[in-house]
């Protein structure tokens, strides 16, 4: 599995998705770029309404019918904006799972956990017998930490660390490339996360699928993460390994957002960086650089021009004008009205 | 400006004494079942909990969900009557007030909860919201409300106030719904402030903010804090002392900083190893304790930790249960072997 680690599972380019509302459209992922690699475990961290969730669901086409999706995604060579329904189907579940962030709503509390599971392969792939899913089942939730004998049981009966456990086993049991972990942890206490994360590098390790792990956690991505995607507004800020954006963030988004997490650690961050300002919404985006109204290194050309995302070198890519020219850059023409 | 100027205060260094403090909940099973049963199982949500609020800190209790800490915060307020024990007020029992006095004391104790959309009501504006407590507590006052609200809301950065002041819930952001909380919940001058998980739903550039809000509030207006939380990274920012909680009972309580240093619990050890750090090369490598939390209804017996503890030995800690003891200067630790991590 190592030696395919930089081969590209996934490649998004210029993804745009948009939605219809009320207040008119809102531009909820705005031309995002990044690839996703075999085996890596990618984070992709943002606050709430910055698009996260809706790239997520748009990596699998699960958007409603009011989003309008534009661009580029390309799963292992296929166009998946391309697919029709029962392409989507079978791409859904066999290539890309996904795991969600609440167990109890996404399990059917009438139905047992080996049904659940059941079901998914024979949805998928009807051509195997009932025998020997069961016996895969058994294998796979022994492997996640479940007794066998558990599998009878309804999702109530279980704790909520196990609950999260037959998720995580429904992500699996398609055997996908990609699966897409939506806060996946979110709900849980320290140390039953913790557990999780230790779970969900071992399933890398051992089954060489790519995980993204979408959170608004930053320290739960430098546990846990290869590379991470840092999103605001619609937007990557940045991008690159976590040992580069951690070291070394350069957008001053990521800067702030990293001196404002607590760190528990007593000689370190004593005191927290108060950014100033909300994200904003999304209905009525700041112009040019979406964070201009918040960034402590504003130049002029920021709120007019949006920045592009720009490679730095080392697998790092930043979306800020501090790193790259422009002719307005310098001189800035102020136009006044005529 | 001080509302109330006679308030009978004691000159004790603790605002709060809560002693022995019990709460049972009964579980709800049909009449049938507690007849064939011949009894009923409780949920021992709080199972005899001691500690003091001194005038001035801030208190954090720290646990995972089903540990009780929601529930002795909401004994310290009396929003719910306790099993047995006792919770003291400025030296004032609260299980032997009426309800009428205890309505009166009620404004000197303000509670912030979670959810701030939750907490408020949608078709309230700020200023209704606000003034509900003056209405309450100063009626006869009603010819200032005004002026307090827009004081207050001067106070938690909602400035100008006139631009709030008729607003309604849904149109401003989450970070100043909480901070619209806050003010409703300092417009009494309460002495105490229980803050139960108060910016676990604010986004993470947000929360810094709001922490630093109410540190500042905390000394304009002489308040104690009894600060709940499950985020231990958080609590390192506001907390001066913390209690940590398992199973209904305090498990370590001391200096928060002496607390983290020098941890004298295994599972205070284990909660703070779990704590993803912000940085990639401090990734954890201690292992987590085995299982989950057990069931509030039939806790382990003798120390209530042993099932899944690392140190335990088999003979002792499931017989005997520990006491909170003080191993080190105002440190309390309930576990046999903590000596073993001094």
């Amino acid at each position: 599995m190592r030696d395919k680690v930089k081969e590209r599972l996934v490649e998004i380019s210029d993804l745009e998705v948009e939605y219809q509302t009320r207040m008119g459209p809102v531009s909820a992922v705005n031309r995002v770029s990044f690839d996703i690699y075999h085996g890596e475990i990618i984070g992709l961290v943002g606050e709430s309404g910055c698009g996260k969730s809706t790239l997520g669901k748009a990596l699998m086409r699960m958007l409603p019918q009011s989003a309008r999706i534009h661009g580029k995604l390309i799963f292992d060579g296929e166009d998946v904006l391309a697919f029709n329904q029962d392409q989507l189907r079978d791409f859904r579940g066999r290539r890309i799972s996904m795991i969600f962030q609440d167990p109890m709503t996404s399990l059917n509390p009438v139905q047992r956990i080996e049904s659940h599971l059941l079901e998914a392969i024979e949805v998928h792939e009807p051509e195997t017998k009932e025998a020997a899913a069961v016996e895969r089942i058994r294998t796979l939730v022994e492997r996640l930490g479940i007794q066998k004998e558990r599998l009878p049981d309804y999702p109530h009966q279980l704790s909520g660390g196990m609950r999260q456990r037959v998720m995580i086993g429904l992500g699996l049991v398609l055997n996908p490339s990609l699966i897409v972990a939506d806060e996946a942890t979110t709900s849980l206490d320290v140390i039953v996360e913790a557990k999780l994360l230790d779970q969900l590098k071992e399933i890398r390790d051992e089954f060489g699928v790519s995980i993204l792990v979408i959170t608004h956690n930053i320290a739960l991505v430098a546990e846990l993460a290869d590379r991470v995607a840092v999103m605001y507004a619609g937007r990557i800020a940045e991008i690159g390994t976590v040992y580069k954006v951690f070291d070394q963030p350069l957008h001053p988004y990521t800067q702030g957002l990293l001196k404002s997490v607590p760190n528990i650690k007593l000689d370190e961050r004593d005191v927290l960086y108060k950014m100033p300002g909300e994200p904003p919404n999304l209905t009525n985006p700041p112009s040019g650089c979406r964070f201009h109204p918040r960034c402590p290194k504003v130049m002029p050309i920021c709120s007019r021009i949006e920045p592009d995302l720009l490679d730095v070198g080392g697998g790092q890519y930043v979306n800020c004008w501090l790193y790259q020219d422009h002719p307005e850059k310098e001189q800035p023409t102020i136009e006044v009205g005529r | 400006m001080n509302h109330e100027p006679t308030r009978p205060h004691s000159d004790g260094e603790n605002l709060v004494e809560v002693r022995n403090l019990k709460k049972w909940f009964p579980v709800q099973s049909g009449i049938l079942e507690r007849i064939m049963a011949g009894r009923t199982d409780y949920v021992r949500a709080v199972d005899g909990v001691s500690f003091d609020l001194r005038r001035g800190e801030v208190l954090g209790l720290a646990g995972e969900s089903g540990s009780g800490k929601t529930t002795i915060g909401r004994l310290v307020l009396r929003l719910e009557e306790p099993s047995d024990g006792k919770v003291t007020f400025d030296g004032i029992d609260l299980n032997k007030l009426s309800p009428e006095e205890m309505r009166k004391l009620r404004r000197r104790m303000q509670v912030i909860f979670q959810d701030p959309m939750a907490s408020l009501n949608p078709r309230m504006s700020i200023s209704e919201a606000i003034q509900h407590p003056l209405q309450i507590h100063f009626p006869e006052q009603a010819h200032n409300h005004r002026e307090m609200v827009y004081e207050i809301l001067d106070k938690v950065g909602l400035t100008p106030p006139q631009f709030f002041y008729d607003k309604y819930p849904h149109q401003i952001s989450g970070g100043q719904r909480q901070r619209v909380v806050i003010a409703r919940a300092l417009v009494t001058r309460p002495d105490l402030i229980l803050a139960d998980e108060p910016i676990a739903m604010a986004d993470v550039s947000v929360r810094a903010l709001l922490l630093d809000l109410m540190i500042q509030l905390k000394h304009e207006f002489n308040l104690t804090y009894l600060f709940i939380t499950h985020d231990l990274a958080t609590a390192k920012y506001i907390c001066d002392r913390i209690g940590v909680m398992y199973l209904g009972k305090i498990v370590e309580l001391g200096e928060l900083r002496e607390v983290y240093a020098h941890t004298l619990h295994p599972y205070t050890q284990a909660l703070l190893a779990a704590v993803p750090v912000p940085d990639p090369h401090e990734r954890r490598t201690q292992l987590m304790p085995r299982g989950e939390i057990p069931n509030a209804i039939n806790p382990p017996a003798g120390c209530r930790f042993h099932p899944r503890c690392p140190v335990a030995r088999l003979d002792h800690c499931s017989r005997e249960e520990p006491v909170l003891r003080e191993l080190r200067p105002n440190h309390f630790v309930a576990c046999h072997y903590a000596e073993d991590f001094l």
